[in-house]
């Protein structure tokens, strides 16, 4: 199952940082989603489309994390080739990310 | 920090904190950094994703041959991978978009990349469509501190 069964998604930019949120529909969901999209997973799954390092912020209260990416934007919002310069379709590619199936259970 | 919804449309939020002012404010700084230039042209129907990549290898060679000075360049196929450099299934779209984007010192030479993406109408792949072109000087942002003390606030309104 794809992440974006569970949750949706944001981005943020600043500089050539791109930030992604991954705000669960469920609060029952969050664990499992903790356990699962890692900032390691999140790395490899952004492998050749960034080129720094992926911390991961955890926000409970709201059952969210926070990705932090790091060299993503072609050297900057401001002056980057890209098409997308914000990133803002990022939050796409990380929902595309495989979860493993779970336990069935309510 | 905590935020619970206590009614319609209300909620209270509490247990934040804050920390002292760190004596440096966040200065945005904008430069002159570079200029950009760039065309797009599309191709349809079967063969599109084939068409678009021949034309990407042709402006690419004609930017190589005619001496384009360029720091950085692009080649993309929009549809396909321009977003994210690669496309996640193989399945061949009915139309894609060639997109090549290039930084140069100075605006003329902006301007010949554009141009090479545009000739392809006449001088390229069959069925060339609805080309596109920009060249542009790059006004870019860069974050700096700066000592708190060292500002002085000055306020002007302008009425229009």
């Amino acid at each position: 199952m794809k992440l974006r069964a569970l949750a949706h998604s944001r981005t943020g930019d600043k500089g050539n940082t791109s930030n992604i949120s991954v705000i669960a529909f469920r609060d029952d969901d969050y664990p499992y989603l903790c356990e699962h999209v890692t900032a390691q997973r999140v790395k490899e799954h952004f492998r050749g489309i960034i080129t720094g390092e992926v911390v991961r912020y955890e926000l409970p209260v709201i059952s969210a994390l926070n990705f932090v990416l790091k060299g993503a934007l072609g050297g900057g919002v401001t002056r980057s080739l890209a098409l997308d310069a914000h990133g803002k379709s990022l939050s796409s590619t990380l929902l595309d990310l495989e979860l493993p199936e779970r336990n069935a259970s309510a | 920090m905590r935020v619970e919804e206590i009614g319609h449309d209300r909620v209270r939020v509490t247990g934040g904190r804050g920390a002292p002012k760190t004596g440096f404010l966040k200065t945005s700084v904008g430069y002159v950094d570079s200029f950009i230039g760039e065309g797009q042209i599309s191709y349809a129907g079967a063969g599109a994703v084939a068409r678009g990549k021949l034309a990407l290898d042709i402006v690419r060679e004609r930017l190589a041959l005619t001496g384009v000075a360029t720091s950085e360049t692009r080649f993309d196929l929009i549809g396909v991978n321009a977003l994210h450099g690669r496309a996640a299934n193989e399945v061949e779209p009915y139309e894609v978009r060639i997109r090549v984007v290039g930084r140069t010192d100075s605006l003329a030479e902006a301007a010949r990349i554009g141009n090479e993406v545009e000739t392809l109408y006449t001088n390229g792949p069959a069925g060339g469509g609805g080309a596109w072109k920009s060249a542009r000087e790059i006004v870019a942002v860069a974050s700096a501190f700066v000592p708190e003390s060292a500002a002085q606030l000055r306020l002007s309104l302008f009425e229009a």
